[in-house]
C-alpha cells in the first residue's frame, strides 16, 4: 500500500491548466525526484502532494484513506498531517526572521505541544548534528545561505516526520553547500527510512533518487 | 498551550512593533477615562447641589411630623426591603434627614435693580448642614465683623455685631448668592425690598424691607441665579398658610431604589416628587449635557478603536508571513486564531490599564488645573468646577470591555478572511 497516492489529479491556476490527470504513488522509505522545465507544474504537484494545496479534481489517499472535500474544508486532518507526518524544505528556506536558529527549529515542536525545555533540547541536538551548535542563537539574517538551509532541514526533521518534501533545496546554494544538503536529504530515506519527495532542476541530484519523474505536457512521466 | 506561550514570548520580545499600538491605545484611553471621570464628577456634583440646595431627594407637601409618622409606621416595610441596612447606623439614627421648608416667589429690589427669585424659608441648621455644597459668608463671620462697611443697622437689638446670635438678628434677613449681590449691587448689611407673591400667584400689596444677612455661592448657576434663603419664620410671614409648606427628605447614600421605596410609601398619603421631577427643567438640561458628553466619549472611543484596529492591523500584516509559515508547518486555524487574539488582547489590555492609570489622576486633577491656569477664562465658567472627584468604576469597566471586544472582533474578522478554505488560502502556498 502506498503511503500517499494521487490519482487523476487536475489542477489549474487562474484558468490556466497546469496538471492534467496526474497519478503519483509514494511508498514509505523511498526517494522521489520530480523534474521538468520551469513553469511545468513541479512545485504545484509538490504542494498538492504535501497538502499545502487542493486539487481541482482527482483523488488523494493517505495511508489508503481518501482525503475528502470535508477534510480540505475543515483543515483539521490536513494541519495535523503536515505537523506530525510531513517536513518541508524550500529553496527560500522560509525561516522566521525574528527568531533565532534554535527558535525556528523549536516551532514545529511547540506546535506539537512539546514543553519548552524538551523542545529546545531536541532542537539543539538537531542543530548540533548539522554543525550549527555555535550558531543556534543567531537570527537568519546573521547566517549564510547554506547555514539557513541547514536550519530549515533541521526544522523539517526535528519532529521525525514520515515524509520530507523539498522544493529546489539546493537552488540558492553554491556547489559545496549544495553537496552537503544533497547528502543530508538523501541519507534521510537511504539510512533514515523516510520518504523523500524532491523537486529539482539538477539532473544529477535527481538521478540519485530511487524514482525519477518528469512533468511533460501537463502529465507525469516516469524516467527511472 | 505550549505554542501559545512560545508565540507570545517571541512576539512581545519584538517590542518596537507593539510600541505604536500601545502608545495609541494608552493616549486614547487616557483621554476617555479622564473625560469620564471629569464629566461624571461634574454631573454628580451638580446633582448633589440640586438635591441638597433645591429640593432634597424627595419633596413632600406636608409638615415634618406627618412625614415622620408616615415613615415610622412603615419602619418594618423599610427594614424588610433590605435597602436600608442597620449596620453602620447609630441607634435611633434614621437613614434620611427631614427638613421643613417654606417656598415662595418674590421680586427683590435694590437701588440698582430688581429680579425675581424663588424664596426658600429654612432653619439655621439647613445651611449649616450643607456646608459641603455651598460657601457662605454671614454677617457674624470674623472678616465681616472687621469691615465696618459691612455692618448693618436695621432692627438690631445690640449695637455691634460681636456676640450676636440668631435671636439677636433681624427676622427679616435674606441670604443671597454672590451673583445676585453683584447683579443688584448689594453687600452684607444692605437693605432691600422684597415683594412676595402669595401661593395664588398674586403679589403682596406692599413690599417688605429686609437686610442682606449673608452671601452664598453654590458654584451652580441654576441655583445661584434663582434662589435666596430666608429664615423659616420670615418665610411664614411672607407666605402664610400651609400651601407654601413642604418637607425635604435627604437620603443618606441615596440610590434610586431607596428613593423609590420611600417615595412609594409616602405617596400613599401625600403629594411627593423626587428631585428629578421637582427640577425637571434643570434636570432636562443636565440630561442633555450628559448625553452630549456621552456622545463625545463615544466619539473618542470610536477614534480610539479605529486607531487600535489600525495599529493591530499593522501588527497583523507584519505577522502574516510568520502566520503563513506556521500554517505550512501544520498549525491549524484555531491555534493561530487563539495566539493572535491573545497577543492583540494582551497588548490592548495592558495599554487600557496604563490608560486608566494615567486617565484617573488626570480626570481628578483637571478641575484644579483649569482653575489654576484660568483655562476657562471668565468666572462664570468656574461655576462648574466645584465638585468632589468621582470615579465611575462601572463606566470605566464598560469602556475597557468595549475596547477589548472591538479589538477582538477585528482580529477574528481579519483572520476569518485569511483562513479561508485550504485551496484558496494563499498564506500556505509558498
Amino acid at each position: 500500500m502506498a503511503l500517499i497516492e494521487i490519482r487523476n489529479m487536475v489542477k489549474s491556476y487562474e484558468g490556466l491548466l497546469v496538471l492534467d490527470g496526474v497519478d503519483l504513488f509514494l511508498e514509505a522509505g523511498k526517494s522521489y525526484a520530480i523534474t521538468g522545465k520551469s513553469g511545468s507544474g513541479k512545485s504545484t504537484l509538490l504542494h498538492v502532494a504535501s497538502l499545502l494545496d487542493k486539487p481541482d479534481s482527482g483523488e488523494y489517499f493517505l495511508d489508503g484513506k481518501e482525503i475528502t472535500e470535508e477534510d480540505y474544508r475543515s483543515d483539521t486532518l490536513l494541519s495535523r498531517t503536515r505537523l506530525f507526518r510531513f517536513g518541508f524544505v524550500f529553496q527560500d528556506n522560509f525561516l522566521i526572521g525574528d527568531y533565532t536558529a534554535l527558535d525556528n527549529v523549536v516551532v514545529p515542536l511547540a506546535l506539537q505541544g512539546i514543553p519548552k525545555t524538551d523542545a529546545e533540547a531536541l532542537a539543539r541536538e538537531a542543530l548540533d548534528a548539522v554543525g550549527l551548535r555555535e550558531r543556534m542563537r543567531h537570527k537568519p539574517a546573521e547566517l549564510s545561505t547554506g547555514e539557513k538551509q541547514r536550519v530549515s532541514i533541521c526544522r523539517a526533521l526535528v519532529s521525525a516526520p514520515d515524509v520530507i518534501f523539498a522544493d529546489e533545496p539546493t537552488g540558492a546554494l553554491d556547489e559545496e553547500n549544495a553537496a552537503v544538503v544533497e547528502e543530508m536529504l538523501l541519507s534521510l530515506s537511504r539510512d533514515g527510512g523516510r520518504t523523500l519527495v524532491l523537486v529539482t532542476h539538477d539532473a544529477d541530484f535527481a538521478m540519485m533518487c530511487d524514482n525519477v519523474y518528469r512533468i511533460q505536457s501537463k502529465k507525469l512521466v516516469r524516467i527511472k | 498551550m505550549e505554542f501559545l506561550k512560545f508565540y507570545i514570548r517571541h512576539a512581545l520580545s519584538a517590542k518596537r512593533r507593539f510600541a505604536l499600538c500601545f502608545f495609541i491605545v494608552v493616549l486614547c484611553f487616557t483621554l476617555v477615562v479622564a473625560t469620564l471621570v471629569f464629566s461624571s464628577s461634574m454631573m454628580r456634583g451638580m446633582e448633589a447641589k440640586i438635591v441638597h440646595l433645591s429640593s432634597g431627594h424627595l419633596s413632600v407637601k406636608a409638615n415634618s411630623s406627618a412625614v415622620r409618622d408616615a415613615l415610622s409606621s412603615a419602619d418594618e416595610e423599610i427594614a424588610s426591603s433590605g435597602l436600608f441596612p442597620r449596620k453602620g447606623r447609630m441607634v435611633g439614627e434614621e437613614p434620611y434627614e427631614i427638613y421643613s421648608v417654606v417656598d415662595g416667589y418674590a421680586m427683590l429690589y435694590s437701588k440698582e435693580g430688581s429680579a425675581a427669585f424663588s424664596v426658600k424659608g429654612v432653619s439655621d441648621r439647613y445651611l449649616e448642614d450643607r456646608g459641603e455644597y455651598i460657601d457662605c459668608i454671614f454677617m457674624q463671620d470674623e472678616d465681616v465683623k472687621s469691615d465696618a462697611s459691612k455692618a448693618y443697622s436695621l432692627n438690631v437689638q445690640n449695637s455691634g455685631v460681636d456676640g450676636t446670635t440668631s435671636r439677636d438678628l433681624p427676622v427679616k434677613r435674606v441670604v443671597i448668592s454672590k451673583s445676585t449681590s453683584e447683579n443688584l449691587k448689594l453687600k452684607i448689611g444692605d437693605r432691600m425690598a422684597l415683594l412676595a407673591a402669595n401661593p395664588s400667584g398674586r403679589a403682596a400689596v406692599r413690599p417688605d424691607v429686609a437686610v442682606v444677612y449673608g452671601i452664598y455661592t453654590s458654584y451652580f448657576s441654576e441655583i445661584d441665579d434663582n434662589i435666596v434663603f430666608v429664615p423659616s419664620e420670615y418665610a411664614d410671614i411672607l407666605f402664610p398658610g400651609d400651601k407654601s409648606k413642604r418637607v425635604e427628605i435627604v437620603i443618606r447614600d441615596c440610590t434610586y431604589n431607596r428613593m423609590s421605596l420611600l417615595k412609594d410609601i409616602l405617596r400613599r398619603d401625600f403629594a411627593v416628587s423626587d428631585y428629578m421631577e421637582s427640577n425637571s427643567g434643570i434636570w432636562r438640561t443636565l440630561t442633555s449635557s450628559n448625553q452630549a458628553i456621552v456622545l463625545i466619549l463615544l466619539l473618542i472611543i470610536v477614534v480610539s478603536s479605529y486607531s487600535t484596529t489600525s495599529a493591530t492591523q499593522q501588527i497583523f500584516f507584519e505577522e502574516q508571513k510568520t502566520l503563513g509559515i506556521f500554517r505550512m508547518l501544520g498549525a491549524n486555524r484555531p491555534v493561530l486564531r487563539r495566539a493572535m487574539l491573545f497577543l492583540v488582547l494582551s497588548v490592548d489590555a495592558a495599554s487600557c490599564f496604563a490608560g486608566v492609570a494615567a486617565g484617573l489622576p488626570l480626570g481628578v486633577a483637571l478641575p484644579y488645573i483649569i482653575k489654576k491656569f484660568g483655562l476657562m477664562g471668565d468666572s462664570t465658567g468656574m461655576y462648574l468646577l466645584d465638585f468632589k472627584p468621582f470615579v465611575p468604576v462601572r463606566g470605566i469597566i464598560l469602556l475597557f470591555v468595549a475596547q477589548i471586544a472591538i479589538s477582538a472582533l477585528f482580529v477574528l474578522f481579519g483572520l476569518k478572511s485569511v483562513f479561508s478554505e485550504a485551496g484558496k488560502d494563499d498564506m500556505i502556498r509558498p
